[in-house]
């Protein structure tokens, strides 16, 4: 899509300069240092630069595929302009002075100029970007990237001048470089479908602060990575005090990091908690496979390492394989007698190299085991050179993966030069590659998954609309208890209820429904009706009802005078039940997002509840149900009945249709909901709907 | 004359914006509505003179150009006072001359009476001693939060004594209109006092302008300043996380966030849930983004110097004193009107009958 972008025949430089060290030098100069074809500095000023010819405007110069713009912000429309009449597609804007400076009206003119036009623009405000593959470095960046395949996109210009100059001693290849600027036009997601198309690149890291089209992201990320091309992504800001960076350096939201949380789940998005690991990761994605399973074997040369290994696969979530009695005898007849033929493997300090590959020749076989991790540290014995090439010649012939920690400096440089040309990845600890095992072990598991699509369930629609609208239509932001029946027309039970506006009708309504009731006070105005005993259980006959009732509004119109009260809601008693809660609150990236917890007024103490984005498949729902703390205690503790969770994933479907269905409806919670052994009923509800 | 004079029970019960919306619905029929509110008592110098701020903006919006000096005869100062309790004053004279100045060439007169219906006894001048001496009828403006109302409304027939004096009733700014009609409406015209209409609350006649709230707050309005004239009902102090801060700006209209200027975050969360203007306190101004964000977004900004907690406690002064001022809240009381009063018995009882 964004293929004559990256890879253009032809690149004019709008703002090309004569002066050294200017931005329309450096990029001019860089440009081409790898570029091989056509190239045209764009200047009205110079006649050449640097043996260039150079021409007064676009319009002047031949056609081009791509045109590069550095010129003074308050001309870049102009340009634009220019470059649209002429035919040019494809544009990189690394003139700052937009939003970022306050000008987002400038910024706007310039995005009604390319969709007019239906030209594509990167930034403003970007770097520019690196391709490696057609050689081409349209940035002011110091240097160029190295080959490789791995593709990053950055939201941090500097972010990306660093990794430049850090992956140059690393060693570490890019395919496709991109900074993403203000993303006025190009957003992360063209540049993840572009990647995506790429046949260079086998792994997209990301850098981001926000997204601008979460759920066009969770789309374009889903089938990628389901394609099994990893995306791997730091998303900054996750903090209160990150969260206001983000908000006064790229003028956008930054999000709940929780929303963030179940978009990457959903999507099969790898999430890096630092830079480190980004590249930890990128390294591994990029040079072996995910594994198939989480056994993990440990190969080491010392115990110490193989502990900590042993300790953080542990602490992760993964399992220290058992071998196969084969595996075992292998091991006993290859490693002389002192060293450990169990998990972690110690081939013991003073080990020959070939020791090396007969403990990973043995193990890499093992059905057990599902990837290896192997440390060595520099001993006296310590040929690092020579692990190495055991490792990388293992790694060629098996699919599982192998992660190495050379522990060291000096020594482990050599080994790593070897490593790194055979696609093994190597990491200073054997924390960091445990770590990386468990990404990969998380990229399998997401991946494995089917994609499959949300059930269809019968709903009536039209009467949702009509309860929505005339709540609209009274000015209701907030209503509460009387909206029940909007759940019962998605087909989730709620427990059988009467509005009455009167204590005669009240008293028949309770009767009518069968004592023992509960009494509701139903008032937009009161959303936490239990602070002003809005709410009494347990009622038992119609005297009772009548008491309350009076009760009830006198408190009311003493401590919450002015607001408007409808009346009460009477409602059936339900005894027994566990207490959950469905919510779903509307994440201005994602949309709507679903909750799922224990319920009552224990969920503002444990907050022991999940949250995945809508449309929920089954097996969101699954995982929902599964991944509170309280689980058990659905499945039943102590000779209790379970609860019926098919029941709770069948209303959890229904909510999150209701929730897709519904955009007016910003907010909801079906809180408590009652789940018994078999069916659950929805007791109490809160909406806020937009205006 | 044909007029009518607008009395009400008790104070802020709406009688300006009531005067506002019976001016202009007749005045759209084709009719030339007079505007008097003897007594001045929101005092404002414009020009040297001291004038009363309400009638004059009343004035402005039926727009009549009448002298403010005739359209409020009498200001209610604290020398007046001294006047009426020493030596007593005659008011009488003055604002007969002052209304038959008004009257000229107009087909009604609308009369605007004191606080309440009993103001105004010390110096002989109550609304009822006013009704009787402009030869007019007084139509009851009657706050109406519940059913206990109907106590002061009863109370007042009493005091006017003369139930041919007493025109009726507007019941206003009504919480509930379902049980004010089944259970207020016919019981008091059992009793002989016609409901002219039932009015329910309305937030957006208590709301005020971002203008406004630049005005009294005297700061400048950063950006956006052409949207001035957009209405804010509450406000919001942005103090917590900016997710959850979300959650509560979707919950409410119309609102404006008070905050420092460096919760870039609660600023985009405010902007996010469609914020009609941001005030950043401490005299801090805003990043540059999120001035683009704003401007973007068509939403002012302005930046105050005092601290969140003094400028909290001035927008609860605003706020308080919401004014019926600019185009969509004039737009909005002729609405009311037309449609929750039986404004063509209304005419008759003034004698306009169209």
């Amino acid at each position: 899509m964004l293929e004559k972008f990256f890879r253009p025949n032809s690149v004019a430089i709008v703002g090309a300069s004569r002066e050294e060290g200017k931005v329309g030098r450096v990029v001019l100069e860089n440009i081409r240092k790898g570029f091989g074809r056509a190239i045209y500095p764009i200047n009205p000023k110079s006649d050449e630069i640097d043996g260039l010819k150079c021409y007064p405007d676009i319009t002047s110069a031949p056609p081009v595929d791509l045109a590069v713009i550095v010129v003074p912000a308050r001309l870049v429309p102009g340009v634009l302009r220019e470059c649209g009449a002429t035919g040019v597609k494809n544009i990189v804007v690394i003139s700052a002075g937009f939003k970022e400076a306050g000008a987002a009206e400038l910024e706007m003119e310039c995005v009604d100029i390319v969709k007019e036009y239906g030209m594509r623009m990167l930034g403003p405000n970007s770097l520019g970007f690196i391709d490696t593959h057609s050689g081409i470095n349209a940035s002011f960046a110091a240097g160029m990237a190295i080959p490789g395949d791995i593709g990053l996109a950055s939201q941090s210009g500097a972010l990306c001048t660093a990794i430049l100059d850090w992956a140059e001693i690393k060693r570490f290849g890019f395919s496709i470089f991109v900074s993403l600027g203000n993303k006025a036009d190009i957003t992360e997601n063209d540049i993840i479908q572009a990647m995506a198309e790429d046949d260079e690149t086998s792994v997209i890291l990301l850098y981001l602060e926000g997204i601008k089209n979460g759920r066009e992201f969770m789309d374009i990320a889903g089938s990628v990575t389901a394609d099994k091309k990893p995306i791997i992504v730091i998303k900054a800001g996750s903090t209160g005090s990150g969260a206001r960076a983000v908000s006064s350096h790229t003028g956008t939201l930054a999000g709940s990091d929780v929303a963030y949380n179940a978009a990457f789940h959903q999507s099969g998005v790898i999430r890096a908690q630092s830079i480190e690991a980004m590249f930890d990761y990128g390294l591994a994605f990029a040079y072996q496979q995910p594994p198939a399973g989480d056994r993990i074997a440990i190969i080491t040369n010392a115990g110490g390492p193989g502990v900590l290994a042993a300790d953080a696969c542990e602490t992760l979530g993964m399992t220290i394989a058992s071998f196969t009695p084969e595996t075992i005898e292998t091991l006993r007849s290859c490693l002389p007698a002192a060293a450990n033929i169990y998990n972690p493997v110690d081939v013991l300090g003073d080990a020959v190299p070939e020791l090396y590959r007969h403990a990973i020749e043995a193990v890499i076989c093992d059905d057990n085991v599902s990837g290896i991790i192997v440390l060595a540290s520099p001993q006296a014995m310590t040929d690092m050179e020579r692990i190495a090439e055991i490792v990388v010649d293992a790694s060629r012939e098996s699919s599982k993966p192998i992660l190495v920690s050379l522990m060291g400096g000096a020594q482990a440089l050599k080994g790593e030069k070897i490593l790194s040309a055979g696609r093994v990845p190597n990491y200073p600890f054997p924390e960091r590659a445990a770590r990386t095992m468990r990404a990969m072990i998380d990229y399998a598991e997401i991946t494995a998954r089917t994609r499959t699509c949300p059930p269809d369930c019968g709903v009536d629609r039209r009467s949702v609309q009509e309860i929505l609208d005339n709540e609209r239509k009274q000015g209701n932001k907030r209503p509460g208890v009387e909206c029940l029946p909007l759940l019962e027309r998605y087909g989730i039970p709620v427990a059988e209820s009467i509005v009455a506006s009167t204590r005669e009708q009240a008293i028949e309504a309770a009767s009518r429904i069968g004592y023992p009731v509960v009494m509701k006070v139903v008032s937009a105005d009161i959303s936490h009706k239990t602070d002003v005993g809005g709410v009494r259980t347990d009622i038992i006959d119609a005297d009772e009802a009548g008491v309350v009732y009076d009760g009830m509004m006198h408190r009311i119109h003493r401590y919450m005078p002015g607001a408007r009260i409808e009346g009460v809601l009477v409602q059936k008693m339900l005894k027994g039940g566990r207490e959950v809660i469905i919510g779903m609150n509307r994440d201005p990236q994602f949309g709507p997002m679903i909750m799922f917890g224990l319920g009552g007024i224990s969920v503002e103490v444990l907050k022991d509840v999940t949250f995945r984005i809508a449309p929920l498949t089954g097996k969101d729902a699954d995982e929902m149900i599964k991944e509170i703390r309280a689980y058990p205690m659905l499945l039943g503790i102590r000779g209790e009945k379970p609860s019926d969770i098919d029941a709770i994933k069948e209303s959890l479907l229904r909510f999150s249709k209701l929730c897709i269905d519904f955009p007016e409806i910003v907010e909801i919670d079906i809180n408590p909901m009652l789940v018994f052994e078999e069916g659950c009923v929805a007791v109490d509800i809160r909406l806020t709907l937009e205006e | 004359m044909k007029s009518i004079l607008i009395g009400s029970c008790e104070g802020h019960s709406g009688k300006s914006a009531i005067c506002i919306g019976i001016s202009l619905v007749l005045r759209d029929k084709g009719l030339k509505i007079g505007y008097m509110k003897p007594f001045g008592n929101q005092f404002r110098e414009i020009g040297g003179a001291l004038v009363d701020e309400d009638a004059r903006n009343i004035r402005d919006a039926i727009g009549l150009t009448d002298p403010l000096d005739a359209v409020t005869p009498v200001m209610l100062t604290h020398d007046f006072y001294h006047c009426a309790l020493t030596k007593g004053v005659d008011v009488r004279g003055k604002i007969k001359e002052a209304y038959e100045k008004l009257s000229e060439g107009k087909d009604a007169m609308i009369i605007e009476g004191n606080k309440d219906l009993a103001g105004g006894i010390m110096y002989d001048m109550s609304d009822i001693d006013m009704a009787k001496l402009l030869d007019t009828r007084i139509l009851l403006v009657s706050r109406y939060h519940d059913l206990q109302e109907v106590d002061n409304i009863l109370n007042d027939l009493k005091m006017i004594g003369d139930p041919d004096m007493l025109a009726g009733v507007i019941l206003n700014d009504v919480l509930d209109p379902d049980e004010a009609a089944d259970l207020a409406v016919p019981f008091l015209e059992s009793r002989g006092i016609k409901v002219f209409g039932i009015i329910p609350r309305d937030p957006m006649l208590k709301s005020v302008s971002v203008g406004e709230i630049a005005d009294y707050l005297g700061s400048e309005i950063l950006i956006r300043d052409d949207q001035r004239s957009v209405l804010v009902e509450h406000f919001f102090v942005g103090a917590m996380e900016a997710n959850t801060a979300l959650r509560y700006f979707r919950r409410v209209k119309s609102f404006a966030l008070i905050t420092g200027g460096g919760r870039s975050d609660i600023q985009m969360a405010a902007l996010e849930a469609g914020v009609k203007c941001i005030i950043l306190t401490g005299g801090m101004y805003p990043s540059s983004t999120i001035l683009g964000a704003a401007k973007e977004r068509g939403v002012p900004m302005m930046v105050v110097p005092g601290d969140t907690m003094s400028t909290v406690e001035e927008m609860e002064i605003i706020m308080g004193k919401a004014r019926i001022l600019g185009e969509e809240k004039l737009r909005r009381i002729e609405e009311l009107l037309d449609k929750h009063v039986d404004m063509s018995a209304l005419e008759s009882v003034i004698g306009v009958t169209a």
